[in-house]
């Protein structure tokens, strides 16, 4: 695989590449002191301005094809010759280069399988590109999603070490933090019920402190705004920007445009595969809404109404 | 933080995999107990079901083969020799059928956490380790009141049974739990094979006995079956029949042979899984 002769080849990789060693380094290390503020409210990306001219996340060239299984009329024939008539390819993501720098919100958006999540698992290092290769700068990225490693007959309780362990934490650091995971959940003493007893509510929550549980330094999120009632959606979202704070780094997916738009400092806009634009957010989002067909000034309404509604509807 | 980038490996040395996969021993041992106690949780008699079945298992195999069928030949310890038979080959099956599913059923752990994949096959081996270990139990209640003379001298045969069994499981679920996502078939498949295997393995009736009007050709094939070895060491250890040298032999190769083929298989291509899912 071609990733790693990327990899092996150091030439490719000090192109282009600040140093993290250079001075611009040593500036985060000193804003990392004074990030000890709690931020309660949503703040705007422009008053925030953590990101760092640092890099965290190099993706160079990936493309990654899926062979979809394709039902056909099922024939006798049909049976044999399966190998001979091969799906075409589905090209999930087309030579994708992108830059993603410490302490930022980064988000992406795009339609409906324009290859958003495989951009998020590829990051992760969980699904390797066919080509192209992703150089990180700390610790490994970690691909943040509701439940998982759960099991729903079991206690919370059970659940947050089985979640835990499954991120690669260790019993006993799940031990040190179990306190503040069922605090922060506000889950009370249902932890000891199974999860299927739990409200949706309830489920998400635990879920997302579960997985707020270990910390990594590049946070990739994948649609997770809708979490819990309106309480427990300024809390994660205050998390959010205590890790951006904290000089770490969030790409994040969503369709919800109107919150990316707040949160993210930039924003990359994919379809089919293809990065079309990448910039500051509003510029990008705009852009996306255009060639969408929504007018965006009905469209931005429209947005805000749904995030409106979406903070009321639990 | 160093300056050099991390970049992402998915395909890590040996010796850096076999590290992953023992820091991550607590998340399959969690695992494993996690699903047991899940698998009862609704039920009213919970953990007791953990020696029931094999109980109730047990007792099927004796009315039908032991009774009906009458397959005793008037071996004085057939429950003795039917159930020590039974339990160790369910270990073995039960870590097979499990493991056939144990990447399927973590499809979201796969697709958005690195960590070793063969934790997930392992995971499955240590749940139906359990269950062999607590189907002792009814094990040793019949046999021991039954056949009598229990411990024999021979008891410390279960350490290299029970440790080349494990090997064959891992090497054996390691495999099929991989070869299963791209090829789902195999998922429908695994039960009837091991079915299959049940019945030419001397489970019911010993090999020598039945075989013994067929070529020698033909009883070689049959005593090449791994479980023919791993189960004749568990009777020695469990019913103090004589140690053969074929079976000691014959085991530790099965099971060194195919923990090494399904490690190195899966380690080479875990990587692949992702796709697949």
């Amino acid at each position: 695989m071609s990733a790693a002769a990327d990899r092996d080849d150091p030439t490719k990789r000090a192109e282009g590449t600040p140093d993290p060693a250079a001075p611009g380094g040593k500036k985060r290390k000193g804003r990392k002191k004074d990030a000890d503020r709690v931020g309660g409210v949503f703040t705007s990306s422009t008053a925030r301005n953590t990101a760092t001219g640092d890099p965290a996340v190099i993706a160079k060239n990936l493309c990654v094809e899926f062979i979809p299984y394709v039902e056909r009329k099922p024939t006798f024939r049909g049976m044999f010759t399966r190998r001979k008539r091969r799906a075409n390819p589905v090209v999930a993501l087309d030579d994708v280069s992108l830059s993603i720098n410490k302490g930022e919100a980064f988000g992406v958006v795009g339609a409906n399988g324009a290859g958003k999540s495989t951009l998020l698992k590829v990051l992760a290092g969980t699904l390797p590109p066919d080509s192209g290769s992703v150089d990180i700068y700390g610790t490994s990225p970690s691909l943040l999603a509701l439940g998982v490693g759960f099991n729903r007959n079991l206690s919370g309780r059970r659940n947050v070490y089985l979640g835990g362990l499954g991120s690669g934490l260790r019993r006993s650091e799940i031990d040190e933090r179990f306190e503040q995971v069922v605090e922060y959940a506000d889950i009370g003493v249902a932890i000891d019920r199974p999860v299927n007893t739990y409200s949706s509510g309830m489920y998400s929550r635990l879920a997302f402190a579960v997985a707020m549980q270990s910390r990594p330094d590049i946070l990739l999120v994948d649609e997770l705004f809708s979490v819990g009632d309106q309480r427990f959606r300024a809390k994660s979202a205050e998390t959010m920007e205590q890790i951006l704070h904290d000089a770490g780094t969030i790409v994040m997916v969503s369709h919800s445009l109107g919150r990316m738009s707040k949160f993210c400092d930039r924003v990359a806009w994919i379809d089919k595969g293809k990065v079309q634009k990448v910039g500051e957010a509003a510029e990008v989002i705009e852009a996306y809404q255009v060639f969408s067909g929504v007018d965006s000034e009905e469209a931005r309404r429209f947005q805000e109404d749904i995030d409106e509604d979406q903070d009321f509807d639990d | 933080m160093s300056s050099a980038p991390l970049t992402i490996s998915l395909r890590p040395s040996t010796s850096e995999y076999l590290k992953d996969l023992w820091s991550r021993r607590e998340f399959a041992w969690y695992m494993a107990l996690g699903n047991i106690r899940a698998q009862n949780s609704n039920t009213y008699l919970g953990l007791v079901w953990w020696v029931l079945s094999p109980l109730l298992l047990g007792m099927v195999f004796l009315l039908v083969f032991g009774v009906i069928l009458d397959s005793r030949r008037g071996d004085p310890d057939y429950i003795g020799f039917l159930l020590s038979g039974l339990f160790a080959f369910y270990y073995t099956r039960g870590s097979v059928l499990a493991g056939a599913v144990s990447i399927q059923q973590n499809t979201k752990l796969v697709s958005t956490k690195r960590f070793p994949r063969m934790i997930l096959p392992i995971a499955s081996i240590i749940e139906a380790a359990i269950s062999f270990l607590f189907s002792l139990i009814p094990f040793f209640v019949i046999a021991g009141f039954v056949g009598g003379d229990w411990p024999t001298p021979l008891i410390w045969v279960a350490i290299p049974a029970f440790v080349f069994q494990t090997l064959f499981n891992i090497g054996m679920t390691s495999l099929i739990s991989l070869l299963a996502i791209p090829f789902r078939d195999l998922t429908n498949l695994t039960p009837l094979l091991t079915r299959v295997w049940l019945y030419t393995s001397p489970v019911i009736f010993p090999l020598d006995e039945r075989l013994k009007n067929v070529s020698e050709t033909l009883f070689n094939i049959f005593s090449l079956n791994p479980m023919a070895s791993i189960l004749g060491l568990w009777r020695t250890a469990l019913l103090g029949r004589p140690l053969q040298t074929r079976d000691m032999v014959g085991a530790a190769v099965w099971g060194i042979g195919i923990a090494l083929v399904g490690f190195f298989v899966f380690m080479r291509n875990e990587h692949r899984l992702v796709k697949y899912l």
